[in-house]
């Protein structure tokens, strides 16, 4: 399978960088091709003015890149075009509920296209947060110092992934690429739903800490 | 204060968007009152955001923008028509996401089905009949002890209004319950406020008839 084929070289060479990252903290594992705040600046420009030149800017700067997670997904290129164009239209029309206190660019856009995604392929609407809801219990106190937005570099996270122990790090992949449920894991692993479970705990309490950790470093 | 929470895998399948209609519906009802597990999903999303960032380009059809942009012209701006929901005073202290499955009435429950003992429940439709989770509300009256039970396979509930108390400790509003096929418990409900909850279990239904629900919630 292809996860196992590359899996060995992948794993190793995370190790290697995560050695190298250790070693040297000024090591700059990840650096993202478009600046968060490029792309902030942007769709504030679309939230406040409808500006259709910094919607262009931003749909060729984030475009090819949604579109290569989508078909990593599984979306064949046509499918991907479509959901491509769902989700950057409702970046158009949702632009002003993008709040970069809260969340950085890719983690807003990583939300639309995944319920883009749901909405188009299970023909479904998700049951979801509702962020406006007025019983909404407010955000403890630590989480006010999360300038997500402002971190220009911090462990690779597919690096952090290969990180975990094998067992641990194809559920992960199972989950995020593959869309799988724990049942669906469970069946094709061939693997009891309890070991499945447990075995995700673990790997997303490792993932918590690392993510958490690279805010507040 | 909150003090059972939801499992961090069931949080980041739903960050994924893997988790079912009706285990979506618990978790986006619970993270509303729950903000040590919103907080999680928050953390989830954002490795989301990073897989994403991090994925490899592939070039985008050229016709792509040009269409974007002419829809983008033509749109009219007409938000979420779609989002009604509903602002009957029965349905403060419930979590909106949850308030548009349930039915309208003077009161919350008056428009459910009635059980056995006082009980009464509403199955949620969330039109996800292939799915092998259901979502059931369910009102228990003050001071209702139930059937020692066990499970079949995992079940949780989320309380919505009163609670109740069982061998593993007293649920209160915003708590949920983790049931398994390894829990066996007498569940008793508060004897003042009874228990409204949400439970979302897995399973197909086996008995029928006017107390089929009921027994099939209790497995009994
Ligand atoms: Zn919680």
């Amino acid at each position: 399978m292809f996860l196992e084929n590359t899996f060995e070289t992948a794993n190793l060479s995370a190790k290697m960088s995560y050695i190298n990252y250790k070693q040297d903290k000024t090591y700059k594992v990840l650096k993202p091709a478009v600046k968060d705040e490029e792309l902030t600046n942007l769709i504030g420009l679309v939230a406040t003015k409808k500006d259709k030149t910094a919607f262009s800017n931003l749909f060729k700067l984030v475009g090819p890149r949604i579109k290569g997670y989508l078909m990593k997904l599984g979306s064949n290129d046509i499918v991907a075009e479509d959901l491509l164009q769902e989700v950057m239209l409702t970046v158009w029309r949702k632009s002003e509920t993008f709040d970069r206190s809260k969340a950085a660019v890719s983690t807003w856009l990583f939300t639309i296209a995944r319920n883009k995604r749901i909405d188009m392929l299970r023909k479904e609407i998700r049951p979801q947060l509702d962020p406006m809801d007025p019983m909404l219990t407010p955000n403890e106190e630590e989480s006010a110092d999360d300038a997500y937005g402002s971190k220009q570099e911090s462990l690779k996270i597919t690096d952090a992934i290969n990180l975990l122990p094998d067992e641990q790090s194809i559920l992960i992949k199972m989950t995020y690429y593959e869309d799988k449920s724990h049942s669906m894991i469970a069946e094709e692993l061939k693997m009891p739903l309890g070991t499945v479970k447990s075995r995700i705990r673990l790997a997303s309490t490792r993932l918590k800490k690392l993510l958490e950790g690279n805010i507040h470093d | 204060m909150i003090k059972h929470h939801l499992h961090p895998e069931i949080l980041l399948s739903y960050a994924a968007g893997n988790t079912s209609s009706s285990e979506s519906l618990i978790v986006a009802s619970h993270i509303t009152v729950c903000s040590k597990c919103r907080r999680e999903v928050e953390t989830f999303e954002k490795l989301g955001g990073k897989l994403l960032e991090e994925s490899d380009s592939v070039d985008v059809n050229a016709s792509s923008l040009d269409s974007i942009m002419s829809k983008i012209s033509d749109h009219v701006s007409v938000d979420n028509a779609s989002d009604v929901v509903s602002t009957n005073a029965v349905f403060k202290n419930i979590p909106s996401v949850l308030r548009k499955y349930l039915p309208d009435g003077s009161n919350l429950t008056e428009n459910w089905s009635k059980g056995i003992g006082g009980i009464k429940y509403f199955d949620i439709d969330l039109g996800n009949s292939n799915q092998n989770t259901r979502a059931r509300m369910l009102s228990i009256p003050p001071g209702k002890k139930l059937p020692h039970h066990g499970h079949e396979s995992q079940e949780l509930t989320l309380v919505i209004q009163g609670g109740f108390s069982d061998e593993n400790g007293s649920y209160d509003v915003g708590d949920v319950a983790i049931e398994d096929e390894k829990n066996i418990h007498t569940p008793i409900s508060d004897s003042k406020e009874g228990c409204i909850c949400l439970v979302v279990y897995e399973g197909n239904l086996k008995f029928k008839g006017p107390l089929g629900p009921i027994l099939n919630f209790l497995k009994i």
